[in-house]
């Protein structure tokens, strides 16, 4: 063989495997498909070899697969086949419990990795919850144990910080003990098609994306426990930018699409883009910054909501903000169709989203600043909400006069939620301390006669509600405006 | 015996025609979640005031705690129904009057049954591991003896006392946190065609037949992590009375057929007929006399043991008699083949058996009385024993010498245990304190050269031997029986 | 004289030790909605009781429970957010001497219910259920002392249900029998899905006092049967605004 022959065949050996990132069957690394082996050890040295060989694939075919914690590494994909689960051990201990965020797939500061496939990651939840908390009442792990659960140490099902070049494909994935996913201080990720199915147990967020830079969520089904969608910032010198969601349905015991609670940093430039929310609790879509966080330029569009508690919760407040103070500002609704319920939207549900804040009647859609930082340039296009109606003075009251507007509590620095002001003195949108707000072609309809009129604004300047059409029942001369402390 | 049979069965066929009810129809949910034990209790309670009945479930899943069975009402478990275990060790009564918990109570019922081909899971190990969660918070007692909840805070899947006409028939009894099911003082018992799967928790016994009369178990299959067909003795005063086992297979990491431990009344006239053992830790046939009971008129025909760790152990001793004299005396066993391993039977089971009495090498079958209690009148006939042998002295040694057979201990206050005496003298077979023990076409087969004989007998008077043959390698000059202190034994 | 004041001051702690807290999940009480909890929280008031008393909170979630008896001392807190949701299966409920009831208790004294969480029917499904057993012949069409209470308490004394919201019961929500010192107070009682449900049921009690309750029921806010002695009724509304 000649030199030459010699080197072009290495050459073309070379481009096949960069080409062809090198497949690796979970079998060749002695992982069990039997459901009761243990494979952590055998699954992270998978993971580990082929990082090392430069990367590839690992592949799990059909059957069931127990490990405990699994540290991602650079440039390694696990493909899990249709029929593969990669099902979360229910012993505490097999989790990497001494990490803040433990969980079962876990990477931090790892660049280009995939979960991709038509296979299910399954946390087992509820029962590694369970141990979690026997362990707790035994006295072996020290917990306050908050609202008799375990505050800290329950497993996510994934839990990515600081990686980059990240695709999660096409995967089911059930039952965390605590948030699903949560992607903090991570760029270029793209999540598509997955399904997550997740009311196992308490504070089951769908996915929390937190401090990233251009993420994508698009064409996926969430249905959870906890808030379904929801971006967060935990870092006050971080935000989430560039944030596309698109496509995708969602359902949860607590909010649809949410911005917070924790919102440190901020966010700018989220679209949110055609996208379904049902049987939901709390609100379709809400934005809170608590804590400091700036939030602008986000543009909702073609969001439709069914059986919901509510459509839409915008907040400033001052919680953990430390002297920063948070802002909201250039938001757009619009194409946003609600539907509210008069029941409770989640019932039936396994941990169903608490009865609280009452007495109180249906509450509207609220945009609440605070009284020296208003929300600014809210523009809503195109919008219908539907409500049930039906306020009763007797249960619950809150008038319009200067006085009783005056008496709702600010509330800067409690936990915000649609709900938190109890009964609120409007049935259809509520908006207090607020700049520039704009109104096209909003339509507010209650079912039933309620005692409140549809729109309450109070400390709004810069007002033109000129879009607005109201329907209540057969009441036609009813007042359903009342302005105090604003103009135009 | 035969006549006291026919009429069970004459008794179960009348009333097999009785109404049928279904669950359904009481609001019982099959969906694997709801707790039913309200609703099968009342559906029960219903039953048993109109007169009587079955209780019909259809395939499904169907989660309970305690429910008590009463009288003329059958539980009938269709094929794909399954009776779960609540996991939650509080929905389990403890029943004041035996003290012990089940899923299944019946306590001074008539013509009751559990029937059909539907199984009866107790989900016993994690509402065990539950109860021990419950003790070590302290909302609980229990001395968490060898690291478990005793007992009798574990829930059984049947636990029927004093009852009167019971059929339990074609159902599949899986993993109770206890025992697996108790028939205590009742009378006229049928258990057939039952599958027992039985190893998911410690204590899981197959069937404990408790001074009951009248007892037919056949063509069941028995597979336990503790004693699979187990007889028992509580009351002083009552005894296990005409009891026929047949056609039944058992496989446990512990014995196969076990007459005892606790054997205060008795156990009398029993025929035991074609029974498989297989993989099976200790001993295929054993019946310990040893709390002042008595064994007696015992035919034990056709016993085919497989890999199973001792074939058989016939034991008086004095542990809890109270004054009470044990004896054991007219029991025939016939027709045996059993091989012995070399290594442990029941490896790879769940909860094997522990390992225990080492340094021993493979112990021989035994019949060991007490000085002042003889084990009288045995009869071993057809027997063919097939050991490892490979006895290794430099491993574990007792020797033949008068002074070291002497010194092997009495043990008779000690649970008993065919490995309990550690190193025995023979390799196939030893006889102490007994009477007319016969040997009839008995053959001693090791695979390898023992350093023991075959056969040692101390302290036995009177025994024809007749055909009793000896296969073990390098071994032709070996002298392979020893009588120590043994007089009027004819060997042909 | 010395040792009588550290006597008093043992008695104080210890006192202070027996009003313990307990929290519903040392018992095994699960908050999912699905698992049957009787049997847990029966052992865990009992449990309490026998060491002479204290609080058994439960916490945000849904506990699923059938009938369970109260006993002296015992206080259960429900926190925000915590639903004690009724089975919606008759045979869950234990018959107390005729009656049926979720919460049942009887010649108890310094029993307490309170915080603002809600114990709730299943109306519907209990009544589908019931129809379900009438129309097999099961359970006979007279039937209505099946219909269990949410709350049925029985000559008992310092009786205090305080900030509960009970929402959906049968005939009765709850039923005070033959009680001193009772106390109903801050609570909001939703009963419309029953025919004709009562808010509140007296009979026989003395030294009541009603506090702040918003009674929208299908049949009476309050019922009264015999002599009772309200002592206090301040702030109880029914939907319309009127007195109860």
């Amino acid at each position: 063989m000649s030199t030459k022959r010699y080197i072009l065949s290495f050459i073309f050996f070379l481009l096949i495997s960069s080409v062809f990132a090198t497949e690796y069957n979970a079998s060749f690394f002695g992982i069990k498909s039997n459901g009761t082996t243990l494979n952590t050890s055998s699954i992270q040295k998978a993971v580990n070899f082929i990082s090392e060989r430069g990367g590839g694939t690992l592949k799990f075919y059909v059957g069931r697969y127990l490990t405990g914690t699994i540290v991602l590494k650079p440039n390694v994909t696990i493909h899990l086949e249709e029929g593969a689960v990669l099902v979360g051990s229910t012993n505490i201990y097999d989790y990497n419990i001494d990490t803040p965020n433990c969980a079962l797939i876990y990477g931090k500061g790892v660049d280009n990795i995939a979960i991709k496939g038509k296979g299910v990651i399954d946390g087992q939840g509820r029962e590694v919850a369970y141990h979690l908390m026997d362990q707790i009442h035994n006295g072996i792990i020290a917990d306050p144990l908050d609202y008799d659960r375990p505050r800290n140490r329950r497993p996510k099902a994934i839990y990515l910080r600081e990686c980059s070049n990240v695709r999660i494909e096409g995967v089911t994935i059930r039952n965390a003990a605590d948030w699903v996913q949560t992607y903090d201080q991570c760029e270029d990720i793209v999540i598509d098609g997955i399904t997550v199915d997740s009311k196992a147990f308490w504070n089951n967020d769908g996915i929390d994306i937190v401090d990233c830079k251009n993420f994508k969520l698009l064409n996926s089904f969430i249905d959870s426990a906890d808030d379904a969608i929801c971006l967060k910032s935990h870092d006050a010198s971080k935000r989430c930018e560039n944030v596309e969601i698109r496509n995708c349905v969602a359902r949860s015991s607590a909010n649809g699409i949410k911005f917070g609670t924790v919102s440190a940093g901020g966010y700018k430039n989220i679209r949110i883009i055609n996208n379904k929310v049902y049987d939901t609790f709390r609100s379709a879509f809400t934005i809170a910054t608590p804590d400091g966080g700036i939030v602008e330029d986000i543009l909702v569009d073609s969001l439709y909501a069914y059986n919901t508690g509510n459509p839409l919760y915008l907040r400033i407040g001052a919680r953990w903000n430390n002297g920063r103070q948070g802002a909201l500002s250039n938001v757009v609704i619009q194409n946003m169709y609600v539907e509210v319920a008069a029941d409770k939207p989640d019932a039936g549900y396994s941990y169903e989203g608490p009865v609280e804040d009452n007495p109180r009647n249906i509450s509207p859609s609220s945009i609440v600043g605070l009284k020296d930082q208003p929300i600014r340039n809210v523009t809503l296009r195109n919008i219908a909400f539907v409500y049930p109606g039906g306020g009763n003075p007797n249960y619950a009251y809150r008038g319009t006069t200067e006085e009783e507007l005056a008496a709702i509590p600010e509330m800067a620095d409690a936990y915000p939620e649609f709900s938190q002001f109890k009964e609120l003195p409007a049935w259809g949108f509520y908006i207090r301390h607020a700049e520039g707000i704009t109104f096209e072609n909003v339509k507010l309809r209650a079912e039933a006669k309620d005692y409140r009129p549809a729109l309450v604004l109070d400390d709004v300047k810069g007002y033109d509600v000129s879009g607005l059409t109201v329907e209540e029942g057969k009441n036609k001369k009813k007042k359903q405006i009342f302005v105090q402390n604003s103009k135009k | 015996m035969n006549k006291l049979f026919l009429v069970i069965f004459l008794v179960v066929s009348q009333w097999c025609r009785a109404q049928e009810f279904q669950a359904g129809d009481f609001g019982i949910l099959a969906d694997g979640q709801t707790l039913n034990t309200r609703s099968i209790q009342a559906a029960i309670d219903h039953i048993h005031e109109k007169g009587g009945g079955k209780l019909v479930f259809s395939a499904g899943n169907y989660v309970t705690g305690t429910i008590y069975l009463k009288s003329n009402v059958t539980l009938h478990l269709e094929e794909g129904a399954s009776l779960l275990g609540s996991n939650n060790p509080f929905d389990y009564v403890k029943d004041p009057y035996v003290n012990w918990q089940s899923m299944i109570f019946a306590i001074k019922q008539r013509h009751i049954g559990i029937t059909g081909k539907g199984t009866i899971n107790g989900r016993g190990f994690q509402t065990a591991v539950n109860a021990v969660q419950n003790v070590h918070r302290g909302i609980v007692e229990d001395e968490l003896k060898l690291d478990r909840v005793r007992e009798w805070n574990r829930p059984e899947n049947i636990y029927f006392r004093e009852c009167e006409d019971v059929t339990i028939q074609d159902i599949t009894l899986r993993d109770p946190g206890s025992w697996n099911q108790t028939y205590d003082q009742c009378v006229n018992l049928l258990v057939e065609r039952i599958k027992v799967d039985s190893k998911s928790y410690w204590n899981n016994d197959g069937i404990d037949i408790v001074d009951c009369r009248n007892v037919v178990i056949r063509d069941s299959y028995f597979d336990a992590a503790d004693d699979a067909i187990c007889f028992k003795s509580h009351d002083a005063n009552a005894f296990c009375d005409s009891i026929l086992v047949e056609n039944c297979v058992a496989r446990s990491s512990a014995s196969a057929l076990k007459f005892g431990t606790v054997s205060r009344g008795g156990f009398k006239n029993f025929v035991v007929r074609n029974l498989t053992v297989y993989d099976t830790y200790r001993s295929a046939i054993t019946f310990a006399a040893v709390d002042g009971g008595f064994v007696e008129n015992i035919l034990v025909d056709g016993v085919r043991s497989i890999n199973t760790g001792n074939v058989i152990f016939l034991r008086i001793g004095d542990r809890w008699s109270q004054g009470k004299k044990p004896y054991m005396k007219n029991i025939t066993i016939k027709n045996v083949y059993a091989e012995v391993p070399l290594d442990k039977p029941d490896a790879g089971y769940n909860y094997e058996g522990p390992i225990e009495d080492l340094p021993r090498n493979i112990s021989p079958a035994s019949i060991v009385g007490l000085p002042e209690y003889k084990i009288e009148n045995v009869r071993l006939e057809n027997i063919e024993l097939v050991y490892p042998g490979g006895g290794n002295p430099l491993y574990a040694h007792r020797g033949t010498d008068p002074s070291e057979l002497d010194s092997i201990p009495e043990m008779a206050d000690k649970y008993p245990e065919f490995s309990q005496f550690k190193e025995l003298p023979a390799w196939g077979f030893y006889i102490r304190h007994a009477k007319n023990i016969d040997f009839k076409n008995v053959t001693f087969k090791a695979a390898r050269k023992d350093y023991r004989p075959a056969i040692v007998t101390d302290d036995l008077t009177g025994g024809t031997w007749t055909g009793v043959r000896f296969e073990e390698p390098q071994s032709d000059e070996k002298k392979q029986y020893i009588f120590h202190n043994s007089q009027n034994i004819n060997v042909d | 004289m010395k040792r009588i004041a550290y006597l008093g001051l043992f008695f104080l702690m210890a006192a202070n030790v027996q009003a313990a807290e307990y929290n519903a999940s040392l018992f095994g009480c699960k908050s999912d909605g699905v698992t049957n909890n009787t049997s847990s929280i029966q052992y865990a008031i009992d449990f309490i009781s026998g060491k002479g008393g204290g609080t058994l909170h439960f916490y945000v979630g849904r506990y699923l429970t059938g009938s369970f008896e109260l006993k002296s001392n015992v206080t259960i807190e429900l926190h925000e957010g915590a639903v004690i949701l009724a089975s919606p299966n008759v045979y869950d409920y234990l018959n107390y001497s005729g009656s049926r009831a979720l919460i049942y208790a009887n010649g108890q004294s310094n029993i307490k219910i309170q915080g603002k969480g809600v114990i709730q029917g299943q109306v519907p499904l209990f009544t589908a259920n019931m129809e379900n057993l009438t129309s097999k012949g099961i359970v006979r069409k007279d039937s209505q002392h099946l219909l269990p209470d949410l709350i049925r308490i029985e000559n008992s004394e310092q009786v205090t249900v305080d900030g509960i919201m009970l929402l959906n019961g049968l005939e009765n929500v709850q039923s005070y029998i033959g009680c001193r010192q009772l106390s109903l107070s801050n609570q909001i009682i939703k009963s419309n899905a029953y025919g004709s449900s009562t808010g509140i049921f007296l009979s026989a009690c003395s030294a009541v006092e009603l506090r702040s309750l918003y009674v929208d029921a299908s049949g009476k806010p309050l019922r009264e049967e015999g002599k009772n002695e309200i002592r206090l009724q301040e702030n109880c509304v029914t939907p319309n605004g009127k007195k109860l």
